[in-house]
């Protein structure tokens, strides 16, 4: 059975919603755009897609070997569609998690928080090294329980186009739909770098899995994200929002004195380091919770008072 | 389905065209720093324990950069936004520029995030004194 390529088909209406918030962000300034961002973005998009025309085969490389070896023949039936769909969500809530808790696979999701900007064309700003990254194994055992290639595929790019509409900041919060689905409210929280917004929010299509596992933190009022990453590029040049993570992987691994040294700069938390004196998310958001116990013990008012210039829209992230 | 090549060259044509248009509608925003209260300022959020010796702002405001006793920062205007990183001093490699009529000190700090800076001065003699204060070396 052949299933469509969604995300060849969706691209021209990527273009024409971008350039839609585009003209709401001239008309209303409730969505921030600049060219060099924007441009930025869309090119790392385009390399993603030449990268994948690349290095692609890689992925379905493994993907045919699982399913050569799997253990049940599904096919086509309605309600494996049901199933594949869903076990393919939790597949990609698994990916994304490791791929902010574990550099290795940080080094190629980095690029697509890279944007000190949250609109659509954010959306498109995607790793080039994802196969080479071994991004896919996540979705193996899909492969290897009998779900056909294809469906498999066919939800995976579901899941992208699914998750492109989210990434705005035009759209406020969805009733009751916040409950099921990943939102742009929730996503603006996955982006943000606030302490409080850190390491959350990691689903595709259904933040079920982030209440399920414990990974959930919703939008606040009173504290607007502030995107990008904790310590941000100084660049536009796709190349290096590409490799910079990669670059500086083997800078440090050149650096290493013992094998748990190797291991730890390869698969530690980004931002690990032997002594501890870089700072992981983990690290920011247990100084913020401390700051936070202290005031509320004090009986301050406002626990966040000392955050105020971080976040403000001026100011830097935290390096 | 379309050829590779084609596909390729649609998508940039694309690109090009957004971009154009986001020019157009002019989300041409570009951040400068301002001072030098910005830049410490600045560096000050990311580290809050920074001890700054000393702090130089670009003659263009595009960047500043900053030294403690162990470690130099740099502030870069991104677009509109900012970015704050440091380093060990001894990590980074600091060069006196000049290059009619650009005069200042070049910092590479060797990371691929981070692009050399130019830290410029506003005349020749400001640019040698900005040289020493930050242990340049010549070119």
């Amino acid at each position: 059975m052949s299933l469509p390529d969604v995300v060849k088909i969706a691209v021209p209406a990527f273009v024409v919603l971008i350039i839609a918030e585009m003209i709401y962000a001239r008309a209303t300034g409730k969505v921030r755009y600049q060219t060099g961002d924007t441009a930025a973005s869309l090119l790392m998009g385009v390399g993603n897609q030449a990268a994948g025309l690349a290095t692609g085969f890689i992925g379905v490389a493994a993907a045919a070997f699982a399913y050569e070896h799997r253990l049940f023949d599904i096919g086509f039936v309605w309600w494996a569609f049901v199933l594949c769909f869903f076990l393919e969500d939790l597949a990609y809530y698994w990916f994304h998690r490791v791929s902010h808790e574990r550099r290795w696979f940080w080094a190629s999701h980095v690029v697509h928080h890279s944007s000190q900007h949250y609109n659509l064309s954010t959306a498109l700003r995607q790793t080039w090294t994802g196969n080479i990254g071994l991004t896919f194994i996540f979705n193996l055992p899909l492969f290897f329980i009998g779900f056909p290639l294809e469906m498999v595929f066919f939800f995976s790019g579901l899941s992208l186009v699914y998750q492109f509409w989210i990434h705005t900041e035009a759209i406020g919060r969805m009733g009751p739909l916040e409950w099921v689905l990943n939102t742009p409210s929730h996503h603006r929280v996955h982006h943000a770098t606030n302490p409080r917004y850190l390491d959350a929010n990691y689903a595709g299509v259904l933040i079920i899995w982030d209440r399920m596992f414990g990974t959930f933190v919703r939008e606040e009022d009173d504290e607007k994200p502030i995107y990008g990453i904790i310590s941000n590029l100084a660049t536009l040049n796709p190349l290096r929002i590409a490799f910079h993570e990669w670059a500086t992987i083997v800078k440090d691994l050149a650096g290493a004195n013992r094998p748990s040294e190797v291991l730890g700069y390869l698969f530690g938390p980004p931002g690990w380091s032997p002594d501890g004196s870089r700072k992981t998310s983990k690290s920011l958001k247990a100084a913020w919770q401390a700051r936070q116990g202290a005031i509320n013990a004090a009986g301050g008012q406002n626990a966040d008072a000392d955050r105020a210039p971080a976040h403000s829209p001026e100011a830097p992230n935290r390096a | 389905m379309l050829p590779p090549g084609l596909y390729l060259v649609l998508s940039l044509s694309a690109v090009a065209g957004v971009a154009g248009l986001a020019w157009l509608l002019g989300f041409r925003a570009a951040r400068r720093l301002q001072s030098l209260q910005d830049a410490r300022e600045a560096i000050l959020i990311a580290e809050p324990g920074a001890q700054l010796l000393d702090l130089h702002v670009s003659a263009n405001g595009a960047n500043a950069v900053g030294l403690d006793a162990d470690k130099l920062y740099i502030v870069a205007c991104v677009a509109d936004g900012l970015t704050v990183r440091s380093y060990p001093r001894q990590g980074v490699d600091v060069t006196f520029y000049e290059r009619s009529p650009k005069v200042g000190i070049r910092i590479d700090p060797g990371d691929v995030g981070v692009p050399p800076i130019l830290a410029l001065a506003n005349n020749l003699d400001a640019g040698r004194l900005l040289a020493r204060r930050f242990g340049a070396r010549p070119t």
